[in-house]
C-alpha cells in the first residue's frame, strides 16, 4: 500500500505535464502569430490601430440540410492584430429572419470575455424606426501591440433568394484574405464581380467532378474608417461579388430561383397585396379632391396630402421588406415606410380613377451593371401614374419636394412598374444639373470701414430641399436661424439687419432669402488707397481632398452655384486695380471668377459647377489644383484710389 | 388522491390570485392616472404668448411614492408621470412620434412593472388612444451562446399625430425594493434627484409630489421661485406637493448656472429604521417631514463619522507611511503635505488592486471622503495642523444651501494667511493646492480641530487665485515665407498658469510626456509592488512617442482651426516644454510652429495682414442674447496676454498702425492693445482681463462693452506696402 507522499509523487509527472502544457499554451498565446510581420504591417498601415492580418471565408451550399431547405453556409475566420496599444475594434455581422449566426468563437491573447464580447440585437439606425435586420456586434480589445484575436463565425441563410452578395470589405484594413465559394453541380449560380479595379484581387477556378471552387485572393484592402464623404458604398465603392442563384436541383427536381430579371420582377409582382379600400379612406379621398377639376391637380393634391400628413417612419423589414402594408392601416396610423406611402398613393389615386401603380427603383448612387439580377438592385418603392400615355412619378417620402421635383436620388434611374399581371421598365427623367441651384446676388455699399449688403439667395432643387427639410425638423421659434446661417455662415462680425424668406412648403420649387447685412471692418484703408474683397461666401475654400485617399469622394449632389456682387464705388474713389479672375473647366467641375466695370459699379461674378458629384482618386490632383487657384483668387482684393 | 386534488386547487387559487393581482395593478394604475379628477388635464387652450412655441406643456404631474409594505421587509418605490402637451409644429410632432420603453405590463408575480398609456386629442375634441400593444420589440442579447442574456425594449410609433393635436400620456414605474438590514433595523438610500422644473417647452400647470411612509425621510431644496412643498395627508401618510404654473421654457444662457438660477428642486429620500451611521451620513431629519436646512451640528457629525476614524487604516495609509519612512520625510514638516499629496496621486492613478483577476487602478475604489480621511489621518500622524472643510459645487448653490451629503465635496485646509493650501481628491494632473474649478471662490464649512468630536464649525470662503494668476500668455512671431508672401509662418510659445492650465493640457499632454517622469520620480522614492512595477514598465514600453506626437498634432491642428477660424493650417510642430504637473507654481508651457495663408490678402503692391486674427476667435454675444436678466457666472478670473511680433518682409514698409492702439477698462475687465513699429517688426501687445468670476446683472453692459472691443480688435488689419 502506498502512503500519501507516494500518491502525490505519482501525480507529479501528470501535474508537471499539465503545468508545462499550460505554460506552453500561454507562450503560444502570448506572442503574435509567427507569420505576422509586425514591422511591415505598421509601415503599411500607419494609421490603423488594428488590422486583419489574415481573413478566410468559405461559402458552401447545403442541399441536404435537416431542415430540408436550401441552406447557404458562410464560415469566416478573421485574425485581428493590434498595431498599437490600447486598441479596440468592433465587428458587426448582419442577419435577419432568413438567416442566423449559428456559432462564434474568439481566441487569442487580446482581451475578450465570453460574457461581454458579443451583443446581438435589432439593427438600429437613425431615421429607421424598425428593421427586422439584426446584427451581432463583437467587441475586441487589445492592451498591447502585437496581440491577436481570431474571430470565427458561422452564418446560415435559409432561402436562396436572400443570399445575393459576398462582401469583401471588413471593419478594418485586411492585409491578406481569401474567399472560397464552393458550388455543387446541382446549383446553377452566376457570380458578378463589382468594383474590383482599384484593388489587388485575383481569381482562380478549380473544377472537380461534383463541384466548382472559385477562389478570390486579395491583399492590402483598406478600411473605410478614415474617410468621410463616401458615395453609396455598396453600389459604387466596395469590391463585392454579387451572387445570382438561378436554380438548384434536389432529388431530380429543379427549383428555379432568379434565372433572369423576368423571374425577379415577376416575384416583385407576387408581393403586391390585393387591396380593398376602406370606406373611410374612400370618403376622405373623394372629399380631398372634390373641388379640384384637373387630373394633374388631383394627383398633386393626393401627393401633397400624403407628403405632408403621413410621417415617414421606416419599417424596412430587413432584406425581406418587399411586401407593402395595407394602405387602409397606413391611412389610419398616419405613418408608413416607402412601400406603405406608395401603396396609399396608388390606392387613393385608383379610387379617383387614375391608372396608378407601384414601381421599384434604386435610390442612391447607382453603379450596378445592367446585367445584374439581384434583390440589391432595387431598394425603394414609389408610385407611378399613367396620365395621357406618360408616366408621372410620385415619391411621397421626399418630404420637402413639390410634386414637380423628382428626388435627385432616383432621377435617371430605371424603374420597374407593375403592369397588370406583369411589369414594364421605364426611365425616370433626370433634371438638368443647373436645377440644383444656389444663386447669391449682393449689392455692396462701402460705408467707412464697414460694408452694407442688400442681397438675396435663391435656392432650387437639392439645396432648397435640404433647407426645407431642416426647416421642418426644428421648432418654429428656431427656424429663422437657418436663414441666418445661410446669410452669415456663422461668421464673426456678420450682423444681419433684416432677413426674410419666401414661403417654405412642399408646393413651391424655389426659395428666396432676402436680407440686409452689415459686415464690420472689412474695408481697409492705407493712405489714399482702399481695399475690399467682395466675395463673402468663399465657397469650397476648405475642400482640399487628401490625395492618399483610396476611395472616391462624393459631394452632396450635382450643383450649380452663382455669386454676383455689384460693388458701388465709393464717392471720391476710382478703381485702380482688380484681380484678373480665373476659369478652370474640367470634366466633372468648373470654377470661374471675373470682374467687370459697368459705369459706377464694379461687378464680381463667380460660377461653380459641380457637374458630377463623385470624384475618383484619379481626379483628386486636378480638383486640389483647382481649389488652390480658387483660394489664391479669394485672397486678392480690389484696390480703389482716392481721386 | 383527494389531497393531491386539494393541493392543485390551492395552487390554482394562488396562481389565479397572482394573475388577478397583476390585472388589478394595471387597472389600478389606469384608474388612478386617467379617472381621478384633475381639472388641469382637461384644459385644451394655451396662452396667446406661447402660440409660436414648438409645443406647450398644458399640464405635467410627477408623483414619487415611498411606502413600506405591510408585514414584509419590502418597500414600494413608485413613480407616476402624466403629461399633456399641445403640439404646435412639425418638429414637436416629430419629437413625440416615437416612444421607447422597457417591456410594458406587470413583469413578475409581484407588483412591479412599467405602464404606458397614450391618448391623442384632436383640435375638434375627438380622442383616440394609441394601441401600445402595436409596439415593436427590439431584442438585445449578449454574451456567449450557451450563457447569453436576453433582453428587449419596445418602440412605439404614435398613430395619427398631427400639428394642433394634444398628446396626453402617462408613464408609470412600479418598483419593489428590499431594504438592507443593519443595526437592528433596515434602510434604503435612494439616489438624489437634482432637476430644473423648467423644460424644453413652456409649462402652463405643473405639480411635483412626494408621498412618504413613516420612517421615510426627505431632504429637499426648492429654489428660484419654487414654492415650499405643501403638506397634506393621503392614505394615512404624509403627502407633500409643489405646484407651479406659467413657467417659460429653459433658456440655457451663456455663463449661467441653471440649477442655481432657474426654478429647481433637489431632493433625496432615505428609508431608515436603524440608529446607526445611516443617519449622520444623510442629514436625516424627522420621518415624514421635509427637511430643508442642515444644522451645523450635522455637518460636524458628518465630518466626525467620515474623517475621524480610529479603526483599521486603509492600504493607502500604510503605503504612504512606508513612503515617508523610506524617504526619511518625517521631520520635513514643511514639505511633507506636498510629498504626501504627490505620493497619493501616484497611488491613485499608477498603483492598482486586484479585482476578479484584473488589475484596477486604485482611484476606482477610493472616493473623495476616503481620500480626505486618509490624508487627514496622515497629517494627524505627523502632527501637521489642518482643518477639515466641506464645499459645494457652486453651480448648485452655496454650502449653506446643501441639503444632502452627495452635493458636498470634502477637503482639507492647511496653513493660514497667504500660506494656505487646499487639498481635494486629485485628478491625474492636479497639483498640490489646486482647487477644483467648481469650488473656486465659493463658501465652505470648516472644522478647526480635526481630532476633536466637539470642535466648532465655522463658515469661510475659498479665495482662489485672481486674474493675474490664472493667465495665458502667447508669445507669437510671424514671418512671411520668402517664396510667397501669401503664406506666413507662425511660431508660438504659450505659457499657462493657475486654472488656465486645465483649459488645454488635457488634450495636449500625452502619456509620453509624463509617464517616464512619474516613473523616474516615484520608482526612486518608493518600492513598488512587483505587479505595479510590471504594469508601469508595460505602460512605458507601450508609450509610442511618434504616435503621441501625431495625436497631439491632430488635436492641436483642430484647435487652431477652431480657435483662430483658420481654414487652412499646416502644423509643423507642437511640443510640450513643461507639463506643470509637480507644483501649482509650475507653469504649463508649450510651443508650436505652423503655416497658414489665411492671414494675408494681396492687392497689387500691398499686403493686407489680418493681424487681429492672431488673437483667435473671441466670444461674441448674438443680438438675441444681449438682453439678459440673470447674473453672470464666469468660469474664473483670468488674464490673456498676446505679445506678437510680425516681421515686415524685405522691400516692404508698414502703414499706420494707430488703429491698433486702444485701451478700455471697467469693473468687469480690461481690454488693451498697443502697436508699434520697431525696426523690421510690427509689435502688438494685447491684454484681455476678466477681473472676476461673478458679475451682477447690472454690470452686463460693461461686460458687453469689453467683449465688443475685443471683437473689434480681432477684425483689425495692418497694411504693408512695397517700398
Amino acid at each position: 500500500m502506498k502512503n500519501k507522499a507516494d500518491k502525490i509523487l505519482l501525480h507529479v509527472p501528470f501535474i508537471t505535464s499539465l503545468f508545462l502544457a499550460f505554460v506552453t499554451c500561454n507562450l503560444v498565446y502570448s506572442q503574435s502569430p509567427a507569420y505576422v510581420d509586425l514591422a511591415r504591417l505598421k509601415t503599411d498601415y500607419p494609421e490603423e490601430r488594428v488590422i486583419i492580418s489574415q481573413a478566410k471565408s468559405t461559402y458552401t451550399f447545403d442541399l441536404q440540410s435537416i431542415e430540408n431547405r436550401f441552406v447557404v453556409i458562410e464560415e469566416h475566420e478573421d485574425q485581428f492584430v493590434s498595431l498599437k496599444p490600447n486598441s479596440r475594434v468592433v465587428h458587426s455581422i448582419f442577419y435577419d429572419r432568413h438567416s442566423e449566426i449559428l456559432k462564434h468563437s474568439v481566441r487569442g491573447n487580446g482581451l475578450h470575455n465570453p460574457a461581454f464580447d458579443r451583443k446581438c440585437h435589432n439593427y438600429e439606425q437613425r431615421g429607421i424606426f424598425y428593421s427586422d435586420a439584426k446584427q451581432c456586434v463583437f467587441s475586441l480589445a487589445f492592451n498591447n501591440e502585437a496581440e491577436h484575436l481570431v474571430l470565427k463565425t458561422t452564418k446560415k441563410t435559409f432561402d436562396p433568394k436572400y443570399f445575393s452578395s459576398v462582401h469583401i470589405i471588413k471593419p478594418v484594413s485586411v492585409d491578406r484574405g481569401v474567399i472560397k465559394i464552393i458550388i455543387p453541380n446541382a446549383v446553377e449560380v452566376e457570380l458578378l464581380e463589382l468594383n474590383f479595379d482599384n484593388f489587388d484581387i485575383s481569381k482562380t477556378i478549380e473544377n472537380t467532378p461534383n463541384q466548382k471552387t472559385i477562389t478570390y485572393e486579395y491583399k492590402g484592402l483598406p478600411s473605410l474608417n478614415f474617410y468621410d464623404n463616401l458615395p453609396d458604398e455598396a453600389a459604387c465603392l466596395l469590391p463585392m461579388v454579387y451572387v445570382q442563384i438561378k436554380s438548384y436541383r434536389r432529388a431530380n427536381v429543379t427549383t428555379k430561383v432568379f434565372d433572369d430579371k423576368k423571374d425577379l420582377f415577376d416575384w416583385y409582382i407576387t408581393n403586391i397585396p390585393k387591396v380593398e379600400i376602406s370606406p373611410e379612406l374612400s370618403d376622405f379621398t373623394i372629399e380631398l379632391t372634390q373641388n379640384i377639376n384637373t387630373d394633374q391637380e388631383k394627383i398633386e393634391a393626393v401627393y401633397a396630402w400624403i407628403n405632408d400628413k403621413i410621417r415617414y417612419i421606416a419599417f424596412t423589414n430587413g432584406t425581406a421588406g418587399y411586401v407593402p402594408e395595407d394602405p387602409n392601416v397606413v391611412f389610419r396610423k398616419k405613418y408608413g415606410d416607402c412601400k406603405g406611402m406608395a401603396i396609399l398613393a396608388k390606392t387613393m389615386l385608383k379610387q379617383l380613377g387614375f391608372d396608378a401603380r407601384l414601381a421599384w427603383v434604386y435610390s442612391g448612387n447607382i453603379c450596378f451593371p445592367d446585367e445584374l439580377v439581384s434583390l440589391a438592385i432595387h431598394n425603394h418603392m414609389i408610385c407611378a401614374v399613367k396620365l395621357n400615355d406618360k408616366f408621372l412619378f410620385i415619391d411621397p417620402t421626399a418630404e420637402s419636394n413639390p410634386f414637380s421635383e423628382i428626388p435627385e436620388s432616383i432621377q435617371g434611374r430605371k424603374t420597374v412598374i407593375e403592369n397588370g399581371e406583369g411589369w414594364v421598365v421605364e426611365d425616370i427623367p433626370a433634371i438638368d444639373v443647373s436645377d440644383n441651384y444656389i444663386g447669391t446676388n449682393n449689392t455692396i455699399f462701402i460705408e467707412g470701414k464697414n460694408v452694407k449688403i442688400n442681397g438675396n439667395i435663391l435656392l432650387k432643387g437639392v439645396p432648397r430641399q435640404y433647407y426645407s427639410a431642416i426647416f421642418r425638423s426644428i421648432p418654429q421659434q428656431e427656424q429663422h436661424k437657418i436663414a441666418e446661417y445661410f446669410v452669415t455662415k456663422s461668421k464673426a462680425g456678420y450682423k444681419p439687419d433684416s432677413i426674410s424668406t419666401s414661403i417654405i412648403n412642399n408646393l413651391v420649387s424655389e426659395l428666396d432669402i432676402s436680407y440686409s447685412l452689415k459686415i464690420n471692418n472689412v474695408a481697409v484703408y492705407a493712405g489714399n488707397k482702399l481695399f475690399v474683397n467682395p466675395d463673402f461666401s468663399k465657397d469650397f475654400q476648405q475642400s482640399v481632398i487628401d490625395t492618399t485617399r483610396k476611395y472616391p469622394f462624393s459631394h452632396l449632389s450635382r450643383m450649380f452655384k452663382e455669386y454676383l456682387a455689384q460693388i458701388n464705388i465709393p464717392a471720391g474713389y476710382t478703381v485702380l486695380e482688380i484681380p484678373a479672375g480665373i476659369r478652370i473647366d474640367e470634366p466633372g467641375f468648373m470654377f470661374e471668377t471675373r470682374y467687370e466695370l459697368i459705369q459706377n459699379q464694379l461687378v464680381y461674378y463667380k460660377k461653380i459647377h459641380i457637374k458630377n458629384n463623385i470624384l475618383y482618386p484619379e481626379d483628386f490632383e486636378r480638383w486640389n489644383s483647382a481649389i488652390e487657384h480658387l483660394r489664391s483668387e479669394y485672397r486678392k482684393m480690389i484696390t480703389f484710389e482716392k481721386m | 388522491m383527494k389531497t393531491n386534488q386539494l393541493l392543485v386547487l390551492a395552487l390554482l387559487i394562488i396562481v389565479m390570485q397572482h394573475a388577478l393581482g397583476q390585472e388589478t395593478i394595471e387597472s389600478k394604475v389606469h384608474k388612478r392616472m386617467r379617472k381621478s379628477p384633475d381639472s388641469v388635464f382637461d384644459l385644451r387652450e394655451i396662452p396667446e404668448k406661447w402660440r409660436n412655441e414648438s409645443a406647450v406643456i398644458i399640464a405635467t404631474r410627477v408623483e414619487y411614492e415611498y411606502k413600506k409594505q405591510l408585514l414584509a421587509n419590502k418597500f414600494n418605490c413608485d413613480f407616476y408621470l402624466r403629461k399633456r402637451i399641445l403640439l404646435n409644429d412639425k418638429a414637436a410632432v416629430e419629437h413625440f412620434s416615437e416612444f421607447s420603453f422597457s417591456q410594458l405590463g406587470a413583469r413578475t408575480f409581484n407588483r412591479d412593472g412599467v405602464f404606458l398609456n397614450v391618448k391623442i386629442i384632436k383640435p375638434d375634441g375627438t380622442e383616440h388612444f394609441v394601441n401600445t400593444s402595436e409596439a415593436v420589440r427590439m431584442s438585445q442579447q449578449s454574451g456567449a451562446y450557451r450563457s447569453r442574456t436576453k433582453a428587449s425594449y419596445s418602440k412605439l410609433a404614435i398613430t395619427n399625430l398631427e400639428v394642433g393635436d394634444i398628446i396626453d400620456f402617462y408613464y408609470v414605474i412600479i418598483r419593489t425594493l428590499v431594504p438592507a438590514k443593519e443595526l437592528g433595523g433596515s434602510w434604503l438610500e435612494f439616489d438624489p434627484v437634482i432637476m430644473n422644473l423648467t423644460e424644453e417647452y413652456p409649462i402652463l400647470n405643473g405639480s411635483l409630489s412626494f408621498l412618504l411612509d413613516q420612517k421615510t425621510y426627505i431632504n429637499l431644496s426648492a429654489v428660484n421661485g419654487v414654492s415650499e412643498p405643501v403638506h397634506s395627508r393621503k392614505e394615512d401618510k404624509d403627502l407633500y406637493t409643489i405646484k407651479y404654473s406659467d413657467l417659460e421654457k429653459s433658456f440655457g444662457k451663456e455663463w449661467s448656472f441653471p440649477l442655481r438660477q432657474e426654478p429647481a428642486v433637489r431632493f433625496k429620500v432615505v428609508y431608515n429604521t436603524t440608529t446607526g451611521g445611516i443617519q449622520s451620513r444623510n442629514f436625516l431629519g424627522i420621518p415624514g417631514r421635509v427637511k430643508t436646512k442642515v444644522q451645523q451640528s450635522e455637518y460636524l457629525k458628518l465630518m466626525n463619522n467620515n474623517y475621524v476614524s480610529a479603526g483599521i487604516k486603509p492600504p493607502a495609509y500604510s503605503q504612504a507611511v512606508k513612503y515617508v519612512k523610506r524617504n526619511q520625510l518625517e521631520n520635513n514638516i514643511d514639505f511633507l503635505p506636498k510629498e504626501l499629496f504627490y505620493f497619493l496621486r501616484h497611488y491613485l492613478y499608477f498603483n492598482s488592486f486586484k479585482y476578479y483577476g484584473m488589475y484596477v487602478p486604485n482611484y476606482y475604489a477610493i472616493d473623495d471622503y476616503e481620500f480626505i480621511k486618509v490624508f487627514s489621518q496622515l497629517l494627524t500622524r505627523y502632527k501637521i495642523d489642518h482643518e477639515l472643510i466641506l464645499g459645494m459645487n457652486k453651480s448648485l448653490g452655496s454650502i449653506e444651501q446643501a441639503v444632502f451629503p452627495n452635493e458636498i465635496t470634502p477637503g482639507i485646509k492647511i496653513g493660514e494667511n497667504g500660506n494656505t493650501a487646499y487639498i481635494f481628491m486629485p485628478g491625474l494632473h492636479t497639483c498640490y493646492g489646486e482647487i477644483p474649478l467648481f469650488l473656486t471662490n465659493s463658501r465652505i464649512i470648516k472644522k478647526a480641530d480635526y481630532a476633536s468630536n466637539n470642535s466648532h464649525i465655522a463658515f469661510d470662503s475659498i479665495i482662489s487665485k485672481d486674474a493675474k494668476n490664472n493667465s495665458e500668455t502667447r508669445n507669437i512671431t510671424v514671418t512671411f515665407k520668402t517664396d510667397s508672401v501669401q503664406q506666413v509662418v507662425i511660431e508660438e510659445n504659450i505659457v499657462l498658469e493657475g486654472q488656465s492650465k486645465n483649459t488645454i493640457n488635457n488634450f495636449l499632454i500625452m502619456d509620453s510626456d509624463f509617464l517616464s517622469q512619474e516613473f523616474n520620480s516615484m520608482s526612486q522614492k518608493f518600492k513598488m509592488s512587483k505587479t505595479d512595477f510590471q504594469s508601469f514598465t508595460t505602460q512605458l514600453s507601450n508609450v509610442n512617442v511618434k504616435d503621441d506626437f501625431i495625436k497631439r498634432k491632430e488635436n492641436y491642428q483642430e484647435y487652431l482651426k477652431t480657435v483662430n477660424s483658420f481654414t487652412e493650417v499646416k502644423l509643423d510642430t507642437v511640443f510640450i516644454i513643461n507639463t506643470g504637473r509637480y507644483s501649482i507654481n509650475n507653469l504649463f508651457e508649450y510651443g508650436s510652429s505652423y503655416q497658414t495663408p489665411d492671414l494675408v490678402s494681396i492687392a497689387g503692391d500691398y499686403i493686407i495682414v489680418e493681424a487681429g486674427k492672431l488673437l483667435g476667435r473671441h466670444i461674441e454675444i448674438e443680438e438675441r442674447n444681449r438682453q439678459r436678466t440673470l447674473d453672470i457666472y464666469l468660469d474664473y478670473p483670468k488674464t490673456y496676454t498676446w505679445n506678437i511680433d510680425i516681421k515686415i518682409p524685405e522691400g516692404y514698409t508698414a502703414e499706420n498702425t494707430d488703429h491698433m492702439n486702444i485701451s478700455l477698462e471697467n469693473q468687469t475687465g480690461i481690454f488693451s492693445g498697443k502697436a508699434s513699429v520697431e525696426e523690421e517688426y510690427i509689435r502688438l501687445n494685447v491684454e484681455k482681463i476678466y477681473k472676476t468670476d461673478f458679475l451682477p446683472i447690472s454690470l452686463w453692459p460693461d461686460l458687453l462693452m469689453m467683449l465688443d472691443e475685443a471683437n473689434r480688435y480681432t477684425e483689425q488689419k495692418i497694411v504693408l506696402v512695397k517700398k
